[in-house]
């Protein structure tokens, strides 16, 4: 499906928007990094000048990581919300994000070296997040309410909640240390040499998810009319689930849970584009979480000298109240 | 037991040089202790203590358990919050054979359990608030006392501590010759640094989440810092608060610091895996921590602060040759 001429412009709007927030991003905070300190942390980087080191270490990692997180979350939530024709499903809700957490907590608690390392969390993330989208795939094959599904999810939700509380009553101390420590979450984890490999799945991830866009447009008018249309239902299915596992994987391991941008953005995109053309949807909620997660960070930044507040608490503060006024909204 | 105030007649004060957050007043053959309020310093609650009643205590922290060790009173222990963050191999001894057992903290404890125990005195670290079920634990006859120690800002205030110990187990003798000790070694020890000329500057703390926590300049690790002849890089703030940075303003003020002390790791490989971007300070090279003898340092140090102190300097001033080894602290590799 083409994208209309005024979607093209809203986009086009959106794709200037994101680098200039972008280069606001990179030069809010406590420290005054300026331009030539950017140059040289990249072309004549030198470790010993703290300025170079807060642009290079800090304030650039801290960008992509925005940008990635508020895309793939979007996006995640978005092939939420069509897989299940459900606007409040999103992986925070269905509880994808707590699979992600359950098995970064077991991988953690098991003190295994391999299973606390970078790599080893960002595997059990991702392996966490696929399980548990398969099996919100499979409690959906017997609910028809939307508010049954959403309620399956919370389940989830409190049900891993428990579990990973016990496993930290029963770990030992430094295990402990080290999952609260990632629960926490942070924009700002990453590593400037880890920037690449994250971008470069995050880039193929998005790739994929362009493939399933007609998919997704086929699959607003119900699974069996899709059916009749040729779609197949079932490897449809897994392949969205797996991306959105990828997303939410890839996002939850390097900056912890991060709540309501996967619910609140694909819908604040709807109402603007009131379209339901899918790569649309998919470009403007990718660009439009991004911009959500670095004005965020902005704010926070601003307001950090008087009290610094996590990524995740800020975008619950924002995004609940918005999650509420849908809910209002469909039931009038 | 609250104490009235027509009973304070006949009465002797215990000399506390110290400690800010309690008194302790002889009566007869009994104490009269009286907690303080860290923050307000008023009256938080009163108790009657002493050998004349059978003593038998669940203690829930650690710091408390060490000063039950060297009064050699473990025997008068029946509880502890958890036997992996127990350092003293009698009392560990004690939980294998069964008299000593697990409550918890003061959030998962059971009171079934606690009364079952046959307990009369709980000791937990005081946040301000009740220890859960207080009432009713007060009136089954137990004594709640909350333990400031940790509130303390004179490393020889925590010290000072054990002569509550000292009061509740009929010890207080030895508790204040404990103490008069330590107190004599910690003075000595600061005689060491009292010629010196160079103060290397020295950072504390990490971070939690995207904040760097740090104690501000009227605190106990910065009263230490000092007394080992270091500069505290925040030695301009005030107040005993915790301090939070974030790392940006971690990497701009450090730039030159030369120590970093109680990071909380016990390995560089997990400092870098929560805190990637603190490498390229200088005083990465120079990072000394307690957790390689955590359960030991925690159970131990308030009640031995000339040890810490004497590490402190060890790390700080190695030209000082009268110090040769480390009691708690390690380089972190």
């Amino acid at each position: 499906m083409s994208i209309s001429r005024r979607h093209t412009i809203n986009i086009f709007v959106l794709l200037l928007l994101l680098p200039t927030i972008a280069l606001v991003h990179l030069f809010v905070g406590q420290i005054g990094v300026d331009s030539s300190d950017y140059f040289n942390a990249l072309f004549h980087y030198d470790t010993s000048d703290s300025y170079q080191i807060i642009a290079r270490e800090i304030r650039i990692p801290r960008m992509f990581m925005a940008i990635i997180a508020g895309a793939g979350l979007s996006i995640a939530g978005l092939l939420m919300q069509t897989l299940f024709n459900n606007p409040l499903a999103g992986p925070y809700v269905l509880g994808i994000n707590s699979g992600a957490s359950l098995f970064v907590a077991f991988s953690i608690m098991t003190g295994i070296p391999f299973f606390t390392s970078t790599l080893g969390i960002t595997a059990n993330a991702l392996i966490g997040a696929f399980v548990f989208g398969i099996i919100i795939l499979f409690f959906s094959r017997f609910l028809r309410s939307q508010v049954s599904l959403l309620l399956v999810g919370l389940m989830l939700g409190s049900f891993t909640g428990a579990i990973v509380s016990l496993t930290q009553t029963i770990s030992e101390a430094d295990e402990l240390k080290v999952f609260t420590l990632w629960a926490l979450g942070s924009l700002q984890k990453v590593k400037f040499e880890q920037l690449l490999p994250i971008f470069s799945v995050f880039t193929i991830g998005i790739l994929l998810t362009t493939l399933t866009s007609k998919s997704l447009n086929i699959l607003v008018i119900g699974e069996e009319n899709a059916r009749l249309l040729g779609v197949n239902i079932k490897r449809s299915r897994l392949f969205i689930i797996s991306l959105t596992a990828l997303f939410t994987g890839l996002v939850t391991a390097f900056c912890g849970p991060i709540a309501f941008i996967g619910l609140a953005v694909p819908n604040l995109v709807r109402m603007i584009f009131k379209t339901q053309s899918h790569i649309t949807l998919l470009i403007s909620s990718a660009l439009t979480g991004a911009i959500f997660i670095l004005l965020c960070d902005i704010c926070i930044q601003l307001i950090e000298a008087h009290f610094m507040i996590p990524i995740n608490v800020f975008t619950s503060i924002v995004g609940a109240p918005f999650v509420v006024f849908i809910i209002l909204k469909k039931l009038r | 037991m609250k104490i009235s105030d027509t009973d304070k007649n006949e009465e002797t004060s215990v000399e506390i040089k110290y400690a800010k957050n309690f008194n302790l007043t002889q009566k007869a053959n009994q104490y009269i202790l009286e907690i303080l309020d860290p923050i307000s310093g008023k009256t938080e609650s009163l108790h009657t203590i002493g050998p004349s009643k059978k003593h038998e205590a669940i203690s829930l922290s650690a710091t408390v358990v060490g000063m039950y060790a060297i009064l050699d009173q473990q025997k008068k222990l029946k509880g502890v919050s958890s036997i992996d963050y127990v350092f003293d191999r009698k009392v560990k001894s004690m939980f294998k054979s069964g008299s000593i057992k697990e409550f918890g903290d003061e959030t998962t404890n059971s009171i079934e359990k606690i009364i079952s125990s046959k307990a009369n005195t709980i000791l937990y670290s005081g946040f301000g608030d009740e220890f859960p079920n207080q009432k009713k634990l007060e009136a089954l006859n137990l004594t709640i006392l909350p333990i400031y120690d940790w509130k303390e800002i004179h490393p020889l205030g925590k010290a000072e501590w054990i002569k509550v110990i000292g009061a509740l187990t009929g010890k207080m003798d030895e508790a204040i010759k404990f103490f008069n000790t330590v107190e004599k070694e910690y003075n000595d020890l600061m005689k060491l640094t009292a010629s010196i000329n160079e103060y290397p500057t020295c950072l504390s703390g990490n971070l939690i989440g995207d904040i760097w926590y740090t104690p501000a300049n009227e605190s106990y690790v910065a009263h230490l810092m000092k007394d080992a002849g270091a500069k505290y890089r925040y030695a301009d703030t005030k107040g005993q608060v915790t301090l939070e940075f974030s790392i940006e303003q971690i990497l701009k003020d450090n730039e030159t610091t030369e120590f970093w002390i109680n990071p909380g790791y016990d390995s560089k490989s997990k400092i870098d895996k929560f805190n990637p971007h603190i490498k390229h300070l200088a005083c990465y090279n120079n990072i000394y921590c307690y957790s390689p003898n955590m359960i030991e340092f925690w159970e131990k140090s308030a009640a031995e602060p000339h040890h810490v102190l004497s590490d402190l300097i060890h790390i700080l001033h190695p030209e000082i040759k009268e110090i040769k080894s480390f009691y708690y602290y390690a380089k972190i590799n």
